[in-house]
């Protein structure tokens, strides 16, 4: 066989293959906008702008960067986005609700969009919701800023995602729901820090958490800073994101403040001992119409009487320590009102049957100007059963008048 | 042993294959040399173009390694010669050309099954003279279905396989030429599979050939051949990545679905179901003038019906199972997990993933409805059907005349002829099942809601609101016409060193529609003739063979062709109205190639380039939008295709009886140009788009590997048995990409920077595959009964993860580009065809 001619045209045939790769052709590109540093613009530079000139709608094409912070699909925001980018952050207002998912980093192509000012958010409005967002990335973490209650600072933080650690609901908050998911109403759900500060989160009554139970724990929160007219309000990303299941920390542990118009609302009982005069609500006198607790034995004479005014039991045996305050008020003679604290209570039955204590605390000096009580130092009493009582005694012939209110139990 | 057995195996290697000579060879159904050539693909869905292009796969019975190893081997991948279809390979039966005239295609499915005839047939896959006919770039294959044509005596054979079929019993019988002047043969095949290999498809085929050949006297013979085969089968899908995952079955099959029957069995029904039989009948005349020169004349017909049946609707959800809603993917890119949940769970029940036929019943159950026209004349009453199964007919009648005339003296050889066709496709859809309801009315469903005059609705103004039941014709009806006059001329010169050839021929190319339907929409263009298009075209080519010695050879073709747009890329919207694209014009074609040939008995080898290049095509397809509920119709003008590559084949003997070959495929198969499209919707005049360009040059031509490559060994052994094996290997293979989606239309919006703009107009590219086949067979004699047993198992790996191709549905959502994902297909996991021939 002839191998030498063979080996000839092999070689031919081998030259072809790089022949055949170096022709391989880049296809065709349709003409596509190319980006160029003037054509972006920063979340930064809208703020500053719309500071500057107010209201602006935009023609051009210029683009704006960010990473959603908060996506509408809870329904707690609806046809909005937060949209960050390093410190700043704006709220986007959209023409239709998204598919948008926390983490995307997206551009926002700016024509049509319109940037200006709501209740004092900045935002940007009239969002393509189809043409305009497009995703560039998914999953990518944003970290919120981690800021204590003080530090919250409207100028610097508005529409930021910040987290707040050690915060739980107020006591005065517990067994209601995130908003009014019946009428479905925004509403406000205050909470506090360790050290008393306090704040609160608006929740949509569309969000799918509106109609959840408020935790009672403590934990951390996320959420976005917001604010109408003025007015701080944080808004929850997530409550799964921000569980509050730790132990409680110091913070209004029990509020009572009539303000429901009830008086034995939250637990608490009237112990009727003597008489037939009983603890109840009034309103005279008190301003803006706030109802509280009130017990005269006076009914065109006086009659004898003891009621007592006890709290539902409170566990603080998680609480490193625990004080009360109270309003009180009084007017006419008689016997002083008397504040008590008991471990043994069983939460009915005659009071004196069981061992409490009297605290001490300011008391009004009459003439129904109520003072406030002080920290009462409840600090020995961390048991999983106390309860306060406030006594009330009368004779057949004097009797004060008393009003007390704003009673809230810290621990 | 007897010398006929020994002459069938030597024919069996390689040891005689002979490249470049036009040889008729015989064919049997194994491997290599002889393979069956009828491969089925997956059927195109949604986007198929046509009823005719169902079947492909290569007439192979050259010896050429190189076809040969494409023809078996590589075609199962979609593996194309050169990258072309089907249309640029002619198809002859008796010097006859049989490729239909609207759409170019091969008829396969009109001989179907009658494999003991095919296998008579020369074939070359290149660009080559042709005495019969200029042919095509692909070259040509004709078949010869003459009674002569038939080995004598008897030949029985039975195949066992898990294909499309599961079972085929063929016999044929030949006189050979007789005494008295006649010859006669017979052949009769049929095909069964209750379920072939994908769930839900079945097989029912049949073929029957009668020849009868008269010698009347020295210089004249006369021959009849009438051949036809009645098929009917169930189809099988191709789906998107997901349906395969959720059912976890790579083959599955969206047409079917279980029916209850009346005494509570359930039974797989198929949605989409071919019932096609269009007979031919061929009569030749033979007459050698002189020991020169001789004219063959022939007249034939091709007539019958094709038919495909499928769920239509109306007022009521998509019945289709795969159905992009129907799909968790839908529900999660929306963020609604519960249904994305929901549809998961429906996924995962066999039952409930395919066709809900009783429910389909069940809503035509309860559809009781009166149907008044204006004046509130009840016009129906009773039943009216949510859903009904169509049959959408391309019936067919032809005719066609040719006459070749052929001189061969010393060195000269000329074949000149001319041909004559016509040719009818009849269109129209029947009613095939109500599916329990009373009947249906033949409004357009889309037009009804759009238009306030109630005239637009109708499919027929001829025939307002139609009543139509089981049986009748409805939607659309129209006839499309093909005229086409063909003369060429070729000369073969042969030297010593050189070998010569060179032909010219002139077409004439005609067609028109009729409409039988005045439709509402069109009022002024449906009923009746269109305006005729006639296309003049010519074409050259020529070639050369230097003989470097009388073992190696190089060769050389050219050739330079117009040709004219088909009568089926040519119509817009032919269901509906008369209109055809503007600005028709012919299609450009040169290609080239250059061989290395060498023939020694141990060693043979081809080593080719090859370059081609198409211009100013047409491509169109239909698609089925569920937004406008109708049939949207894409049509692509200025459409230039390239071609490149090598082709590389080596076959020899290693040792004793032990043969090895290498074949190599390395394509360069691509989109040329930036063509235009032009976007219509069937059911409304509306245009949705006019002359967009489209930026596709460079872009591969997908759905089929573009390269391939092929290893095998086979052994001979003494007593009359083989053996052997073959590695195949196939590389780059696209996505055919979607116009629409290299558009500055579709990337508006975006910049350079943002990844939606690269997920739009990116190609796809699958991963490459391969598949391992052996092959065995055996003969033995007994008596004077010679038995052949063959064996074939391809994908002995059973590697059923192999995306073979598929294609970017033509819906898309540039924000969420997943949301229409691609259809893909997967090679068959193993399968085997195993047969069992008896000769006497």
């Amino acid at each position: 066989m002839n191998m030498k001619i063979i080996n000839k045209y092999a070689l031919l045939f081998l030259a072809l293959l790089p022949l055949l790769e170096s022709c391989k052709k880049e296809p065709d590109t349709p003409p596509v906008k190319k980006l160029s540093d003037g054509d972006i613009v920063t979340i930064d530079t809208l703020r500053a702008w719309q500071a500057q000139y107010g209201s602006l709608v935009f023609e051009d094409s210029i683009s704006v960067f960010g990473i959603v912070s908060m996506d509408e699909n809870n329904g707690n925001i609806y046809k909005n986005i937060y949209l960050q980018d390093g410190d700043a952050a704006i709220n986007v207002r959209l023409t239709r609700s998204s598919n948008l998912q926390q983490g995307d980093s997206v551009r926002i192509a700016l024509n049509g969009a319109i940037l200006s000012e709501f209740s004092g958010v900045v935002q940007l409005d009239n969002v393509d919701t189809d043409k305009n967002i497009i995703v560039q990335k998914s999953d990518v973490a944003l970290a919120p800023l981690v800021l204590t209650i003080p530090e919250i600072d409207l100028s610097i933080h508005e529409s930021r995602l910040i987290q707040l650690n050690d915060v739980q609901f107020k006591a005065s908050e517990f067994n209601k729901t995130f908003a009014d998911v019946v009428n479905q109403y925004a509403q406000n759900r205050y909470f506090e820090d360790f050290d008393g500060n306090s704040l609160y989160i608006r929740t949509s009554g569309f969000a799918d958490f509106a109609g959840d139970t408020l935790p009672t724990g403590s934990g951390s929160m996320v959420c976005i800073v917001s604010e109408y007219n003025g007015d701080l309000q944080l808004i929850l990303r997530s409550p799964e994101e921000s569980k509050l299941e730790g132990p409680r920390g110091p913070g209004e542990f029990l509020v009572k403040d009539f303000n429901d118009d009830d008086l034995t609302s939250g637990g608490w009982t009237v112990q009727q001992v003597i008489g037939s005069h009983e603890w109840e609500i009034g309103t005279l006198g008190s301003w803006e119409d706030k109802p509280y607790g009130v017990i005269s034995n006076y009914d065109g004479g006086n009659t004898a009487c003891e009621s007592w005014f006890v709290s539902p039991s409170m566990d603080l045996s998680l609480s490193e320590s625990a004080s009360l305050s109270f309003d009180n008020a009084y007017n006419y003679s008689g016997d002083p009102l008397k504040i008590l604290v008991s471990t043994d209570y069983p939460g009915t039955g005659n009071p004196n049957d069981y061992s409490w204590t009297e605290l001490s605390a300011t008391w009004s000096s009459g003439d129904f100007e109520f003072v406030n009580s002080g920290l009462i130092d409840l600090s020995a009493y961390l048991s999983n059963n106390v309860h306060i009582a406030f006594k009330y005694v009368g004779t057949d012939s004097s009797g004060r008048t008393w009003e007390i209110d704003n009673i809230i139990i810290n621990g | 042993m007897n010398k006929k057995l020994t002459l069938v195996f030597s024919l069996i290697t390689f040891s005689s294959v002979n490249f470049s000579q036009t040889t008729t060879e015989e064919k049997e159904d194994t491997l290599l040399t002889n393979t069956p050539v009828f491969v089925t693909t997956l059927e195109d869905g949604e986007n198929s173009s046509g009823s005719a292009g169902n079947i492909s796969g290569l007439l192979q019975s050259s010896r050429d390694v190189f076809a040969a190893t494409a023809g078996f081997n590589f075609s199962p991948a979609r593996f194309k010669i050169r990258g072309y279809q089907s249309d640029k390979t002619m198809i002859l039966l008796n010097g006859i050309p049989m490729n239909d005239l609207e759409t170019g295609y091969g008829t396969w499915y009109k001989w179907g099954g009658l494999n003991d005839i095919t296998r008579y047939s020369e074939t070359k896959n290149w660009l080559t003279d042709n005495p019969y006919h200029f042919g095509g770039i692909g070259g040509y294959s004709n078949i010869n279905a003459k009674a002569t044509g038939v080995r004598k005596g008897s030949r029985l054979s039975y195949a066992a396989t898990n294909r499309a079929y599961r079972n085929r019993l063929m016999y044929t019988y030949g006189t050979g030429m007789q005494a008295n002047g006649w010859a006669f043969a017979f052949s009769l095949s049929s095909r069964f599979a209750k379920e072939g290999y994908v769930d839900g498809t079945y097989y029912e085929a049949y073929g029957y050939f009668l020849a009868a050949e008269k010698k009347i006297n020295a210089n004249h013979s006369l021959n009849l051949s009438i051949l036809g085969a009645p098929t009917k089968r169930g189809k099988s899908s191709i789906s998107t990545l997901e349906t395969y995952e959720l059912s976890g079955d790579n083959f599955y099959n969206s047409y079917w679905g279980y029916q209850t029957q009346e005494d509570g069995t359930k039974v797989k029904r198929n949605s989409r179901n071919t019932d096609s039989h269009m007979p031919i009948i061929a009569l030749s005349h033979d007459w050698k003038i002189n020991t020169n020169s001789s004219l063959k004349t022939s007249l034939s017909s091709s007539f019958g019906k094709y038919g495909q049946t499928a769920l239509n609707w109306y007022d009521a959800k998509d019945p289709r199972p795969d159905y992009y809603k129907y799909l968790p993917s839908y529900y999660e890119s929306i963020n609604d997990d519960v249904n994305a949940q929901r549809m998961f769970m429906n996924w995962q029940n066999e039952e409930s993933r395919q066709i809900q036929w009783d429910a389909l019943y069940f809503a035509n159950s309860k559809n009781l409805y009166t149907l008044k026209d204006e004046n509130g004349t009840v016009l129906a009453e009773g039943l009216r059907s949510k859903y009904i199964v169509e049959t959408r007919w391309n019936n067919l009648l032809s005719g066609g005349i040719s006459s070749v005339y052929n001189y061969e003296k010393d060195n000269l050889s000329i074949h000149t002829g001319v041909f004559g066709q016509a040719q009818r496709n009849h269109y129209y859809n029947t009613i095939d099942d109500l599916l329990g309801g009373d009947f249906w009315v033949d409004v357009n469903r889309f037009a009804e809601q759009d238009f306030i005059d109630p005239n637009a609705a109708q499919s027929d103004l001829q025939n307002p609101n139609r009543i139509v039941k089981e049986g009748d014709v409805y939607a659309n009806n129209y006839y499309i016409y093909n005229i086409n006059a063909t003369a060429f001329g070729q000369l073969n010169y042969t030297t010593k060193k050189i070998d010569y050839y060179a032909a010219l021929e002139l077409s004439n190319e005609h067609f028109y529609r009729e409409g039988l339907f005045q439709t509402g929409l069109f009022p002024d263009n449906s009923l009746g003739k269109s305006e005729s298009k006639n296309f003049v075209n010519y074409a050259v080519k020529g070639g050369a063979t230097y003989k470097l010695s009388g073992r190696q050879y190089i060769t050389a073709n050219a050739a330079y062709l117009t040709e004219a747009p088909t009568s089926r890329s040519a119509f817009i919207s032919p269901r509906t109205r008369n209109v055809m694209v503007d600005d028709l014009k012919n299609e450009t074609i040169y290609t080239g190639d250059l061989n290395y040939i060498l023939r020694y008995p141990k060693l043979k080898l081809r080593f080719t380039y090859y370059y081609t290049e198409r211009k100013d095509a047409i491509w169109s397809r239909s698609f089925y939008h569920d937004e406008y509920n109708s049939f949207i119709n894409y049509v692509m003008e200025d459409v230039d295709y390239f071609h490149q590559g090598i082709e590389f084949g080596v076959d020899g003997t290693i040792f004793g009886g032990l043969t090895g070959n290498a074949v190599v495929a390395v394509g360069q198969h691509l989109y040329n140009s930036r063509p235009t499209a032009s976007i219509y919707v069937d059911n409304s005049a509306e245009q949705l788009a006019k002359d967009k360009t489209i930026y596709l040059q460079n872009y591969k031509i997908g759905g089929m590997p573009q390269s391939a490559a092929s290893f095998g060994l086979k052994y001979s052994g003494k007593k009359y048995w083989f053996a052997g094996v073959n590695f195949n290997y196939f590389a780059d293979i696209y996505l055919d990409p979607n116009p629409d989606r290299r558009t500055e239309e579709s990337i508006a919006g975006f910049v350079e920077s943002d990844p939606q703009y690269l997920e739009t107009i990116e190609q796809t590219k699958l991963e490459n595959g391969y598949s391992l086949n052996l092959f065995a067979g055996k003969s033995f004699k007994i008596n004077n009964y010679f038995l052949n047993i063959n064996v074939n198992v391809s994908n002995l790996t059973n590697n059923t993860s192999f995306i073979t191709g598929g294609y970017e549905q033509l819906r898309f959502d540039t924000q969420n580009i997943n949301k229409f994902p691609p259809k893909l297909g997967y090679l068959y996991g193993l399968n085997y065809f195993i047969m069992a021939t008896l000769r006497f």
